[in-house]
């Protein structure tokens, strides 16, 4: 078993000198005020399929997606207070790995690799703004002082992402994705107090290409091909993740409204759907009563 | 056991719940079901067949526990009456706009004054009064002024488009299409 913040330490030289070699190349007052600008707005946000509305792209129409009670995460930790893993979640392995779904050998995997591993929350980083759309109509996010610093540990991409697009090997596994190739998953973590470096790495060929950067895009990129942002920066934390003073709710203002035409819309069926929505707005209201949760639209 | 689920709506997720003191406590949907009530348990007796309620007599550890088996109940019996994928009342409408939370109502206002722009009076005058029901709305003085603007102004100009069918009696006419078509 293992640490792994210690993982994290031990890139610190290997991330700075790299760091090092990329600041020479691009502007580094842009770079300073990138890291200001993440040091004061930088978010941890969590994945909330919260049911909610979705625009179909080629008919325009809305659908709901709700896909079932235990999927809908937003109204989950509302009602928690708290974002619990899937450990602390569900008591019996079935459901962990049907919560697990498609990676279930993998996480199992990953988890028993490091001593607090079944203590993992698995985030995202977010520089202030909307977040990953593809991650649900709400953001819920974290300030970064939400968190001890000796708790977090950035990683370049997505624990369990895929090597290859179509292949189930995944990157930071050895074959077949029987153990963790620790060597490789070691070179992209970080700590809070180096993930700055982290994500110029990430974007190195991006800034080398001129100084004019879309700074959302260091931190959150599309992958070509594909329509939503899903190329983010992952976040592990281990400690309580609790809904108090300075979280936030963000939701994209046009969806919102499309929600809104939608449901004005006499023709569209969207019927138990929103009576969830209704719920869960109920559920939002009464933590922003309690001055715990700010919602706001971007 | 910490708690005891004593009865519950199986229409709708209420619940009677004693804790391990044996206090009796009502709980109230929706969704949250944090709608604690703690009642005497002779006053709450009656309700259990009066309203209702079936006796479950299970055990929890939690709160969250019980919660979350109410609120199964609720979501199946929503599913037992096909209500999974219907058309839309007019009252869930309505308690969509009256629970728009704090920092979304900007989206809803700027909504109901684009409705006002395209000339859709009736939707202005359907979300306006939901949203002047919401209490969020009533605490931000200017977005209530806002909506109230939009709603007289929607008021105003849908009396405009209708006067001249003030002395319109639709059911004389019917009755006079239908005398055409029995002829």
């Amino acid at each position: 078993m293992h640490g792994h913040s210690p993982f994290a330490t031990q890139n610190v030289d290997y991330l700075l000198a790299c760091y090092d070699n990329c600041c020479t190349c691009i502007d580094t007052a842009c770079l300073h005020d990138f890291e200001d600008h993440l040091r004061e707005k930088g978010e941890v946000t969590i994945a909330t399929f919260s049911g909610f509305a979705f625009q179909h792209p080629e008919n325009g129409q809305m659908y709901c997606t709700g896909r079932d009670t235990n999927e809908l995460v937003l109204s989950s930790i509302l009602q928690k207070g708290a974002y619990l893993n899937a450990y602390e979640q569900f008591e019996s392995e079935a459901e962990r790995k049907s919560h697990f779904s498609k990676f279930k050998d993998e996480r199992v995997v990953f988890d028993d690799t490091f001593s607090k591993g079944q203590k993992f929350k698995y985030l995202n980083f977010n520089n202030g703004q909307l977040g990953i759309p593809a991650f649900g109509d709400f953001t819920l996010a974290f300030p970064l002082s939400h968190f001890e610093a000796n708790n977090l540990v950035f990683v370049k991409f997505n624990s369990l992402i895929r090597k290859v697009k179509g292949q189930t090997q995944c990157l930071y596994f050895t074959e077949n994705n029987e153990a963790i190739a620790l060597p490789t998953l070691t070179q992209d973590l970080s700590t809070l107090q180096h993930f700055v470096p982290l994500i110029v790495l990430k974007r190195k060929e991006d800034l080398e290409k001129g100084t004019d950067i879309d700074y959302n895009w260091l931190v959150l990129k599309p992958i070509e091909g594909l329509p939503r942002h899903r190329d983010y920066i992952e976040v592990i934390t281990w400690q309580d993740v609790l809904i108090q003073v300075g979280v936030r709710l963000r939701a994209e203002k046009e969806r919102f409204q499309a929600l809104i035409d939608a449901i004005t819309t006499p023709k569209t069926t969207l019927g138990a759907e929103i009576k969830n929505i209704t719920e869960l707005q109920s559920l939002i209201n009464r933590y922003e009563n309690d001055n715990q949760l700010l919602t706001e639209l971007v | 056991m910490a708690f005891t689920l004593i009865a519950a709506t199986m229409t709708n997720g209420y619940g009677i719940v004693a804790d391990a003191n044996g206090e009796i406590y009502l709980i109230k949907p929706p969704f949250g079901f944090h709608g604690k009530e703690y009642l005497p348990y002779e006053q709450i007796k009656p309700t259990i067949s009066q309203f209702g309620f079936t006796e479950l007599n299970e055990d929890f550890l939690t709160w969250e526990a019980v919660f979350e088996r109410l609120r199964q109940i609720a979501w199946q019996a929503r599913r037992e009456v096909g209500d999974t994928n219907t058309t839309i009342s007019e009252e869930d409408k309505k308690a969509f706009f009256r629970s728009i939370p704090k920092g979304f109502l900007i989206g809803a206002v700027e909504k109901i004054e684009s409705y006002l722009a395209k000339g859709d009076y009736y939707t202005v005058l359907f979300v306006g009064e939901a949203l002047l029901e919401n209490s969020n709305l009533n605490e931000n003085e200017s977005l209530q002024i806002r909506v109230k603007q939009a709603f007289d102004e929607a008021k105003q100009k849908q009396e405009d488009l209708l006067s001249p069918f003030k002395n319109f009696k639709p059911d004389r006419v019917n009755r006079h299409f239908n005398l055409q078509m029995t002829v």
